[in-house]
């Protein structure tokens, strides 16, 4: 570009001796925006002034940074999310028990006997508190996958943009109780590994989860687990360990 | 390539990882039990189909009242249909959260705040920048 502009400059020795010497400081023809300068930077851009150029210090051009954001709010705004989820996602792993300081009264009437004070086998350790009524879940779904599998439906069409947070909030809670009730089962069945059959007869108790009749409905109605553990030699700290594997064929079965 | 075959499957459930996640909130390990592997995959299913379950019932609500789009009322009263009316408390809580912080970024509040700086310090900056600018331009030396 600039070669080609050069010949609808003007040439004259004269001109660009006064023309260099105004632009002492600024090297690349950058300029912000409404900078006074900036009306000039094709002259800048020139070839046929660079060679004059003494190269200063240019000390102002670090101030702009500080303050003009053009075109960064879209950026702003995914970073942001970005990390705060992650921060969501450290806090949950740096801390996952405290969680006395909110209380939600209807879900722990729900759960009452989850915590009777004669625990049945092995005394649990020291906090006698409540381990898991009122649970306050700090890793959130990924919201865009909550709409698309709102939205594998074909009738559901468009989704407002609150819409699969709403829906993403209301599956935490309905995953806590599942996951809840189905402790409370393996519990009542002196198991203290949860498994699909503990969780099927959980649901089974529940009218309101009729809806997942067809779920449940492949698993084996007697725990499986029991033949290769009884209460006792249950003990083995599983979860650990599946956290790292991925294994997504696991998913399609 | 073949994404229209099975890899769309895969996206139709919730990432492993995240439930797993979730669930050891919901039973630390001070709680003495662990979730078995089989028992999380039929949980992940079951969540599927709570979702599928909400937004077709939502969706029928909004297709009642002649909206095109599926909006949070929708959804709250789905879930009250449906018998989850416990929900509704949180559920809207959060949704209400949502809504004043995209206020807030509409007002691109969000990347002036982020500056660190009151808005008479910016305008101050900027200003200087353009005294620089001018002085510069008529310093002309020589």
């Amino acid at each position: 570009m600039t070669d080609q502009d050069n010949s609808y400059r003007p040439r004259s020795p004269d001109f660009s001796a006064f023309q260099t010497p105004i632009s002492p400081s600024v090297n690349h023809p950058v300029y912000p925006f409404g900078n006074p300068l900036a009306h000039r930077a094709s002259y800048d851009a020139s070839p046929f002034f660079t060679p004059q150029y003494q190269q200063p210090p240019a000390p102002p051009s670090r101030v702009p940074q500080q303050y003009i954001y053009p075109f960064a709010d879209a950026a702003h705004l995914y970073t942001d999310m970005a990390r705060r989820s992650t921060r969501l996602a450290q806090a949950a792993e740096a801390a996952p028990p405290p969680q006395s300081k909110y209380i939600d009264p209807v879900v722990s009437e729900d759960e009452e006997p989850a915590r009777p004070p004669s625990p049945s086998p092995p005394p649990p350790p020291p906090p006698p508190a409540p381990a898991a009524v009122p649970v306050e879940v700090k890793t959130k779904f990924p919201v865009a996958r909550i709409k698309r599998i709102m939205q594998a439906d074909e009738d559901v069409g468009k989704v407002a943009q609150v819409t699969p947070i709403a829906v993403s909030k209301a599956l935490e809670l309905f995953m806590i109780s599942l996951v809840t009730k189905a402790a409370k089962e393996a519990k009542d069945r002196n198991s203290k590994r949860v498994t699909a059959s503990h969780l099927k007869q959980a649901v089974a108790k529940d009218e309101v989860l009729d809806f997942l009749a067809d779920i449940i409905a492949k698993v084996p109605d007697q725990p499986a687990s029991r033949k290769h553990d009884d209460d006792g030699s249950d003990q083995n700290e599983q979860p650990k360990r599946k956290r790292g594997g991925r294994r997504p064929k696991d998913d399609s079965d | 390539m073949s994404d229209r075959e099975f890899s769309s499957n895969d996206d139709l459930s919730l990432p492993k990882a995240t439930v797993q996640k979730i669930i050891t909130e919901i039973l630390p390990p001070s709680s003495g039990q662990t979730f078995s592997k089989d028992a999380r995959d039929l949980l992940m299913e079951c969540c599927v189909e709570f979702i599928t379950l909400i937004s077709s019932e939502a969706n029928d609500i909004s297709e009642k009242e002649a909206k095109k789009t599926i909006a949070c009322e929708h959804v709250e009263r789905a879930l009250r249909d449906l018998g989850f009316g416990d929900y509704i408390a949180d559920v809207l809580a959060v949704a209400e959260e949502h809504k004043e912080q995209l206020k807030s970024r509409e007002k691109k509040q969000s990347k002036m705040e982020q500056s660190g700086l009151s808005e008479e310090e910016l305008l101050r900056q900027q200003q200087e920048l353009f005294r620089s600018a001018t002085e510069k331009y008529h310093a002309a030396p020589e």
